[in-house]
């Protein structure tokens, strides 16, 4: 789920703390303003109800109630601007003489009308229709003058103010989730592919490199670098298998020579010499058979063998090695069971994959006791070609199912009991890929259920047709 | 007195071309050394051989172009070749260009001689369709073995190591060449998987008789034989 991804990326995460302190800072810059607008506006309310009080106190004492009705109307008659309320009381200081209300106005507590931020979002969505913000003076009879405005036309100003800082800073903090959450999106499109192709080329061809544009972004820095570093790690990978196969392939013919006079020797010597020297020749076939086994795997490593794919029946290569091997099983007393389906055709090399099989079922019949059992399939599903070979014995450590492609790699148990090079494997992997196919190992108890021991299965994946990978 | 059979070998490597002489001297064969490929084509061309052994990769004139033109001028005799090039195709293309055998590099040199045995012997066969070594008989259009007037019941692949044996009886046969001719794949077997082969068949036709007729040659391979 891309969402839930985008959550999790780090670019999401510092875009989120920067929205936060932009939301911080601009309700703080909003409040402060709000604060400053406020100030000035209620006390700029307070000195014109003052001095409408003070016009109107004039007038009446210049023209008594007269006077004041006079100065009521033109005040009230123009219906532009800041709407103002007058009264004038009897004098018990109760009862309206004049005015442009026709109730004494419920004056509200000056510290809560004036200038009282608190007070105009406690009051919000209250209904304030009869409060009202003025101020009275009170005249020698006993009567009264007040001055005032409405309390809703008096804060209606400061409310829009207050409401659009605050629509303001709502705006500003989704617009940085917006865009933190496209940052993100992009920025994990671009690692994404980045990722996508690291995985291609670990798994599969080291000598591919990743994607450079020649904009010169981050992204392309950062794969131009992780190029420089697969190319180091392709050399010297190279060089070790160079050095390797360069061995093998040097001491081979001295080997030659040294198996073939001893085998020369081996004829003319006197009688007790030659099991010495019989010895000497059977180790020196092992030693020649490493070396054939290790440039084998590097020929068919270097890949340079596909242009020499022919159409091969697998199904039929599988039969014959399952019945090559068959009298070397009966002899461990082995139950070799073999289910195949008909011919299945490949392009591929017969020869090795020959082999690969000959190596995986010889070890099956190496690892499982006398008395044990080994199970082959070969069927196909979904376009892919599963060979399996699946034995009853002890299986390997989960942990050593990676390692045991290594070459020269042996579980540590088999070493000493069971012949080998520790080369097998590794060749098995290498023809597999040659073949555009992989090997999985796991452990064998869906096919022998209930077994004691983990044993071990080994399928070979290959695909019907790998035209993509030619 | 018998006459001598002449080889002649064509290899660039001095060492190499030493070793194989001097063993199939031992052998009582007669040998004669070309050191590369021009002078190995004359010498092909001109002169009567009984084999000849050919290395692939020469100077001047390559194994395959060298066969090619002997092969050219009707010349039937049998070609062994020598390659470090163990591909299929290289092998296929080998045989193509006129060789009987294809030995890739390394090689023992019992797995030469045995080789070389075969081929030698395989011009005076006749083709027939009965095979017999002693009392034991194979009969090639009725699938049918028997020893002694004995019906001996075969699995078919034993069938074909019998019939391999029995067509080069007294010969020398190498577990790679049972691989190659018996089972057609050209494979390195880790293990004694041919042996297992071998002696199943060894029970099935000497078991139950006085003399054995297949005996294992240390070292070496497997021979079937009358004496």
């Amino acid at each position: 789920m891309i969402l839930s991804r985008i959550f999790r990326t780090y670019t999401f995460r510092f875009t989120v703390l920067y929205v936060l302190i932009i939301s911080v800072s601009a309700s703080a810059i909003s409040t402060f303003v709000y604060l400053y607008i406020a100030r000035d506006y209620f006390k700029q309310v307070d000195t014109n109800i003052q001095l409408e009080l003070q016009s109107a106190l004039t007038s009446f004492q210049r023209g008594g109630e007269q006077g004041f009705s006079h100065y009521l109307l033109s005040r009230t008659s123009n219906t532009v601007g800041e709407r103002y309320y007058f009264v004038l009381t009897a004098d018990d200081g109760e009862t309206l003489i004049a005015g442009n209300l026709n109730k004494l106005p419920n004056l509200m507590q000056h510290s809560k009308a004036s200038f009282n931020p608190s007070a105009a979002f406690s009051n919000w969505g209250q209904d304030n229709s009869d409060q009202f913000v003025g101020q009275s003076v009170a005249l020698a009879n006993g009567q009264r003058i007040i001055a005032a405005r409405h309390y809703e036309d008096v804060n209606q100003r400061v409310e829009l103010v207050a409401s659009t800082l605050i629509q303001s800073t709502f705006v500003t903090i989704l617009l940085g989730i917006i865009g933190g959450a496209l940052i993100s999106a992009n920025m994990i499109r671009l690692l994404d592919s980045l990722n996508h192709s690291i995985a291609n080329i670990m798994q599969g061809n080291l000598s591919e490199r990743l994607p450079v544009d020649q904009r010169g972004g981050e992204i392309d820095q950062l794969a131009a670098q992780l190029n420089i570093m697969l190319d180091r790690i392709e050399n010297s990978m190279n060089d070790v298998r160079q050095v390797s196969d360069n061995i093998a392939h040097d001491l081979r013919t001295p080997l030659t020579r040294l198996r073939n006079k001893l085998s020369t020797l081996e004829k003319h010597t006197s009688f007790e010499n030659r099991g010495i020297v019989r010895e000497m020749l059977v180790e020196a076939d092992h030693l020649l058979s490493i070396c054939a086994a290790l440039l084998r795997i590097a020929r068919v490593e270097s890949c340079a063998k596909r242009a020499d794919f022919n159409q091969v029946d697998i199904a039929r290569i599988f039969v014959d090695v399952v019945e090559l091997y068959e009298p070397l099983a009966s002899v461990k007393d082995i139950d070799l069971r073999i289910d195949c389906e008909g011919a299945v055709h490949i392009q591929g090399d017969k020869d090795l994959l020959f082999q690969m099989l000959a190596n995986l079922i010889d070890n099956a019949i190496k690892y499982t006791p006398v008395g044990g059992a080994i199970i082959t399939q070969l069927y196909l599903q979904d376009d892919l070609i599963h060979i399996v070979f699946a034995d009853n014995g002890l299986g390997i450590p989960r942990e050593s199912y990676k390692k045991v492609f290594q070459r020269f790699y042996r579980v540590e148990e088999s070493r000493g009991i069971h012949p080998g090079n520790g080369l097998g494997l590794s060749l098995v992997q290498a023809v597999a890929s040659l073949h555009g196919g992989q090997v999985v190992l796991s452990d064998s108890l869906a096919l022998f259920p209930g077994n004691q021991t983990p044993g071990l299965q080994i399928t070979i994946k290959i695909p019907l047709s790998i035209n993509h990978l030619a | 007195m018998q006459e001598l059979v002449k080889i002649l070998l064509i290899e660039d490597d001095k060492q190499v071309s030493e070793f194989v002489s001097l063993g199939l001297q031992e052998q009582g064969y007669s040998v004669t050394c070309a050191y590369d490929g021009e002078k190995g084509k004359q010498l092909a061309i001109d002169k009567h051989f009984d084999l000849l052994i050919v290395d692939r990769m020469l100077p001047f004139c390559d194994g395959l172009s060298i066969v090619e033109q002997v092969r050219s001028g009707g010349n039937k005799v049998p070609v062994l070749f020598l390659s470090a090039l163990a591909d299929v195709n290289d092998r296929i293309d080998g045989l193509k260009a006129g060789g009987d055998d294809y030995l890739v590099k390394p090689f023992a040199i019992e797995e030469l001689l045995a080789r070389i045995e075969v081929l030698l012997r395989r011009q005076d066969a006749v083709p027939t369709t009965r095979l017999k070594v002693g009392e034991l008989e194979l009969d090639l259009l009725t699938q049918k073995v028997s020893r002694e007037g004995k019906n001996l019941n075969l699995q078919p692949r034993e069938f074909r190591l019998l019939e391999y044996l029995m067509k080069h009886a007294g010969q020398v046969v190498t577990r790679t060449m049972l691989l190659e001719n018996v089972w057609e794949y050209h494979f390195d077997p880790q293990t004694n998987v041919i042996d297992v082969h071998v002696s199943r068949l060894r029970q099935k036709i000497d078991k139950d008789f006085d003399t054995a007729l297949l005996s294992t040659i240390r070292g070496e391979g497997y021979m079937l034989s009358d004496s």
